[in-house]
């Protein structure tokens, strides 16, 4: 955990890490559950859920784990929260499916509702959010394919309360959309609108294509290009597999891969991409 | 027609004006549908803040003693880096291998390999490729061999440890996806043969690999040498579901021949032996004792009699304020001049120890290119979080 306005080469606040949090390499996913003062994190090499103490750090044992053979995990990558329904949503790579667990679950137990099978046309299931308000789950999907044009990569929509095989109620995909390999994802309730980190394409092992921070309004559907988009030399971004939307200070923040940092933007840019004189006012 | 009688009727002033605002909503209609269709324009915005290591963070190193260099592998800008093994304080590398034609991405565990003048690198996680340099190689050089773990037939994923065997002219490999170690001819290329293959794997229930990172082999002793970080994801028996656990970490043996679902010779596990993020191994074949560095936030040196197994404790351990160790993520002996060399990964440092050194010791010398030992140490961030109550970035790392 960084201070907000960290910047430069600066240490951690806060590290949780050791042997008994459970935690490996490899994580790729975290969600901050803020009325249950919690973070969850899956780890994708235990199949496991990890759900932490907000300010918890060193070698401590997570409050919680989901972990078994009930639970259907295997390479869970994403996750998020439903407050107001109190259930927590996972991303299930391997077994490519959606979880929905008891928000409290802990132990080998089984999920409450799990959308998989060939009608959801899930490939490679990444980040994830929910929106309680509208009742949808949105998936950002890698697609499958040497070049992902095999199956192409998107963000799909599914019904809040979908169980067993079922097809998305909406599908964002197609090459308007200029998506490549997206990754975490995340829905700006103040502005109706998902905000993807795609970390681009390597060629060769090297990320030519680099990846970028996208946009679209949430109800968007098909092949639609985004409404804005961070991407070039001057945003430093190389391969953003991660990002987050700070309503309060107007900022999205990503995680960039290969150059191993976190970078801040302007949630509101100008064309030339420097931020408006005026500041968007804040909540 | 009507319209045309009815704009003939108005003042000139008044129809131009009437057009020129017709125009005007049928540019903007325009616009918004445009918009709306094109592909979006990507706008290029310079970031307001950037949280990053412009030191190096060293993951990896292994000592040449014959040409008195210290190779490392540097995740923070992701090259290799050579310094002279005598350097002491605050010192530029010899030379960098760094660039795109490197293919260096994240590098793991690094290798010399004195006898055929060559160097080694694993890119771990992202790249999942083994490149092969000559020794002396600088800047953006192309690697001489290349080993693609993408290929179908190799398949390799999240692969940090590897070790060169040279009395037997092969490469081990670890894999922490699928948990396996697999094992190749050392001039195996698949840039030149694409249908390369291992020559053996060692996978299954059996083996007791959890969550594979450093790796040794011991060719006097005929045996390899794993650091096991203990999570692993197994099959259901009876119904083919997985199941995840989370076991203590550990260290596995096994025959240098061993293949297949290969029960280890021996294991070292449990609450005695300290074992806590242990990621790298190496054998000092003179003291006959198994060297691990616990990371952050033990930070420790574990030394363990060589045929030590089961619940046992180390022999030593250095460990302390003293130490300068700092998330130590790279370990060799060097037996000709009787040192033992750390990577720091936290604090851009490599240290050095007497060998048989234990307790809360100074190092005999630390080696850094910045006086800076403060480190933001972002890996791979796979997902981020801000919590704007406290003010702050989570990072899973």
């Amino acid at each position: 955990m960084f201070a907000r306005q960290a910047n430069g080469q600066i240490g951690p606040v806060r590290v949780l890490e050791g042997q008994k949090t459970g935690i490996t390499r490899s994580l790729h996913g975290a969600y901050i559950d803020i009325p249950n003062d919690e973070v969850i994190l899956p780890s994708n090499v235990s199949a496991s859920i990890l759900v932490f103490g907000r300010t918890q750090s060193g070698n401590t044992p997570p409050r919680r784990v989901i972990q078994g053979s009930r639970t259907h995990l295997d390479s869970p990558q994403g996750v998020a929260v439903d407050n107001p329904h109190n259930e927590l949503i996972v991303s299930n790579d391997t077994r490519l499916s959606i979880l929905v667990f008891a928000r409290d679950a802990k132990g080998n137990v089984a999920p409450l509702r799990e959308i998989v099978g060939p009608k959801t046309g899930i490939t490679s299931p990444q980040g994830i959010v929910v929106d309680p308000v509208h009742d949808e789950i949105i998936l950002s999907d890698e697609g499958k394919g040497k070049d992902r044009t095999r199956i192409a990569p998107s963000l799909r929509v599914f019904r809040r309360t979908d169980k067993g095989d079922v097809a998305p109620i909406r599908v964002i995909s197609g090459p308007n959309t200029s998506m490549l390999r997206p990754r975490q994802i995340q829905l700006d309730t103040e502005r109706d609108e998902l905000v993807l980190a795609d970390r681009g394409l390597p060629q060769e092992f090297v990320y030519d294509t680099p990846g970028f921070l996208a946009v679209w309004k949430r109800t968007d559907s098909g092949d639609v290009a985004p409404k804005k988009m961070i991407r070039g030399t001057q945003s430093q971004l190389t391969s953003p597999r991660a990002v987050y939307v700070d309503a309060k200070n107007g900022e999205y923040g990503a995680g960039d891969t290969t150059s191993h940092s976190i970078m801040v933007y302007p949630r509101d840019f100008a064309d030339d991409g420097n931020k408006p004189v005026v500041a968007p006012p804040q909540r | 027609m009507r319209q045309t009688l009815n704009h003939s009727v108005l003042e000139p002033s008044r129809r131009r004006f009437r057009w020129s605002k017709l125009r005007l909503l049928a540019f903007a209609a325009l616009v918004v549908a445009l918009a709306d269709l094109s592909p979006a324009r990507a706008t290029d915005v310079r970031p307001l803040r950037v949280i990053k290591d412009e030191d190096p963070n060293f993951n990896t190193l292994f000592v040449d003693v014959v040409n008195d260099e210290i190779l490392v592998g540097n995740d923070a800008q992701e090259n290799l880096q050579v310094y002279s093994r005598s350097a002491d304080g605050v010192v530029a590398p010899l030379r960098e291998i760094s660039g795109h034609k490197t293919f260096i991405t994240f590098p793991g565990q690094v290798i010399v390999d004195p006898v055929h003048n060559e160097i080694w690198n694993v890119g771990n996680d992202i790249a999942d490729l083994i490149t092969v340099y000559p020794r002396t190689a600088s800047g953006d050089v192309a690697p001489i061999r290349r080993i693609d773990g993408k290929k179908s037939q190799i398949r390799f994923n999240r692969s940090w440890g590897i070790a060169l065997d040279l009395a037997n002219d092969e490469l081990f490999v670890s894999h922490q996806k699928g948990q396996q170690i697999s094992v190749f001819a050392r001039t195996t290329n698949t840039d030149v043969d694409p249908n390369a293959t291992s020559k053996r794997t060692i996978i299954g229930s059996a083996t007791g690999l959890a969550n594979p990172h450093g790796i040794f082999v011991d060719s006097k002793a005929n045996e390899i040498y794993v650091a096991n970080l203990g999570a692993k994801v197994t099959q259901d028996r009876r119904t083919g579901l997985p199941v995840g656990s989370t076991n203590p970490p550990s260290i596995t043996v096994y025959a240098r021949t061993a293949q297949g679902n290969a029960a280890p010779r021996r294991t070292i596990q449990g609450p005695k032996t300290k074992l806590d993020n242990a990621k790298p191994i190496f054998v000092d074949t003179e003291r006959h004792e198994i060297v691990v560095a616990d990371g952050s936030p033990t930070n420790a040196i574990l030394f363990f009699n060589q045929k030590a197994k089961g619940n046992v404790a180390p022999i030593r351990i250095i460990q302390g304020e003293n130490t300068g160790l700092s998330d130590p993520s790279g370990v060799f002996v060097d037996t000709v001049h009787h040192e033992l060399l750390v990577a720091n990964w936290a604090n851009h440092t490599i240290s050095v120890y007497a060998s048989g050194a234990g307790g809360n010791v100074k190092p005999l010398r630390v080696i850094s290119p910045t006086r800076s030992r403060v480190a933001a140490g972002i890996g791979n961030p796979g997902a981020i979080y801000v919590d704007p109550e406290r003010n702050e970035i989570g990072v899973a790392n």
